[in-house]
């Protein structure tokens, strides 16, 4: 008979538990979201057109410098041209060109710039793939007598089970985030690719 | 009956993670929400030594510098879409600002209706364990929200960035990472308005309200 009245108050506070914590204000319920339709102009930061007729620039994070690309088209080929300019005084160094053929399409990608504005990477997309390329921002070679590091060769020698979907950016000051997918097609890992020593660290996480 | 509350609370923190956590930032729950400015020390985060950017309190800045003659009326409203990771700040039908923005990875950006309810021009933060052990000082510009049952003293806030360039991705510890460039031009058009360094919101100097949506991919 005892534990019958235990087993009733147990049951009882359970029950006003619950019910206390269900009328707490809710935390990561939807809001329910109208935006405004607007028009005209407003403020965002310039995005990378794969357009080799036009000019484009992509701002730093700290909005210091800008990278700008210049692509001038030729019969069989294109001539880009990458220039730094500083937003302090103006100025515009040209830190790197490549030629390559009109099959192929380089752009800027939005977080091109590493966090402490040493590196830049760009994409190139053309018949054989996508590659990557990371240079210096001070144009000085990046590894001895070469200027820039591609990515994808590196990566598919060293890692022939994985192939890379897309470069995003920078985890950290020398840490460019790689996502990949297995040969099978299936989700593969994210990796950083580590400017400073040029090697790949395999990732526990994914970086979607 | 102890095991019965125990299993209860344990179930209720297992579902909703944004219970879990003391604070935004675990490591300096408190320091994070006042104004701190420290030049000498690194940062650290995803296991590498960054330099801060350097903070002079003392510089006078004129937000007409930084916005232009600001034309908009109605009320401000910033809408982060934790989905597309993308925050668009409007004043009444005229949109402002659509920026890329990091939500957390580690641990979730809370979604709900908030309001801003201080904003400060730096200060520091710092969490994490093992790999994922962060310590950053100079903070820029954060602006610091409460509602949907989040406290103000949570320290969940929308702020510069300078240690990682991969918005668009999730990519915090549970705050709204911004471009420094972009999150200077946002904490001077939203309310309240600084003074000095600090800006606090009261009765007749409401802040800006924000809708956090959508899920992190």
């Amino acid at each position: 008979m005892e534990k019958h009245p235990r087993i009733l108050i147990s049951a009882v506070l359970a029950f006003l538990i619950v019910g206390f914590l269900s009328v707490l204000p809710t935390r990561g319920q939807q809001p329910k979201v109208t935006l405004p339709n607007s028009q005209g102009t407003f403020y965002a930061p310039p995005v990378a057109r794969a357009d080799a007729s036009q000019e484009t620039t992509v701002g730093s994070p700290d909005g210091k410098w800008a990278l700008k690309m210049k692509g001038e088209k030729g019969k069989e080929n294109v001539v880009y041209v990458f220039s730094i300019l500083s937003s302090s005084d103006g100025s515009q160094k040209e830190i790197f060109r490549k030629t390559v053929p009109t099959t192929s399409i380089m752009s800027i990608p939005v977080n091109t710039f590493s966090p402490d504005d040493k590196y830049i990477f760009l994409k190139e997309m053309g018949v054989g793939g996508t590659g990557y390329l990371v240079f210096s921002v001070s144009g000085a070679p990046l590894v001895k007598d070469t200027l820039t590091v591609e990515i994808s060769g590196l990566f598919a020698d060293k890692y022939p089970d994985y192939k890379i979907t897309d470069v995003t950016g920078w985890g950290g000051v020398n840490l460019i985030v790689i996502n990949t997918d297995k040969s099978d097609g299936s989700l593969g890992s994210s990796f950083w690719f580590d400017v400073a020593s040029r090697s790949f660290i395999k990732l526990s996480t994914r970086f979607n | 009956m102890v095991s019965a509350f125990l299993i209860f609370a344990g179930f209720f923190v297992v579902s909703n993670p944004s219970r879990g956590a003391p604070c935004a930032n675990p490591g300096s729950c408190k320091e994070s929400l006042e104004l701190n400015v420290d030049n000498q020390t690194s940062g650290i985060f995803n296991g590498q030594k960054i330099t801060p950017p350097k903070i002079n309190l003392a510089e006078k800045v004129d937000p007409k510098k930084i916005l232009g003659e600001e034309t908009g009326t109605g009320e401000k409203h910033i809408y982060v879409d934790l989905t597309t990771q993308t925050l668009s700040a409007y004043q009444g039908d005229a949109l402002f600002m659509q920026v890329p923005i990091s939500s957390g990875k580690w641990f979730p950006t809370p979604a709900g209706e908030y309001t801003i309810w201080e904003k400060i021009r730096a200060t520091k933060m710092s969490g994490g364990t093992g790999a994922d052990y962060y310590y950053l000082p100079n903070v820029p510009y954060v602006m610091f929200f409460s509602g949907s049952g989040i406290s103000a003293r949570r320290g969940f806030s929308l702020h510069g960035t300078y240690w990682h360039n991969n918005f668009g991705h999730a990519m915090s510890h549970g705050c709204v990472n911004m471009r420094t460039v972009d999150a200077q031009k946002l904490y001077y058009w939203v309310d309240p308005p600084a003074d000095g360094n600090i800006g606090l919101s009261g009765k007749d100097n409401p802040g800006t309200k924000i809708t956090i949506y959508g899920k992190a991919p």
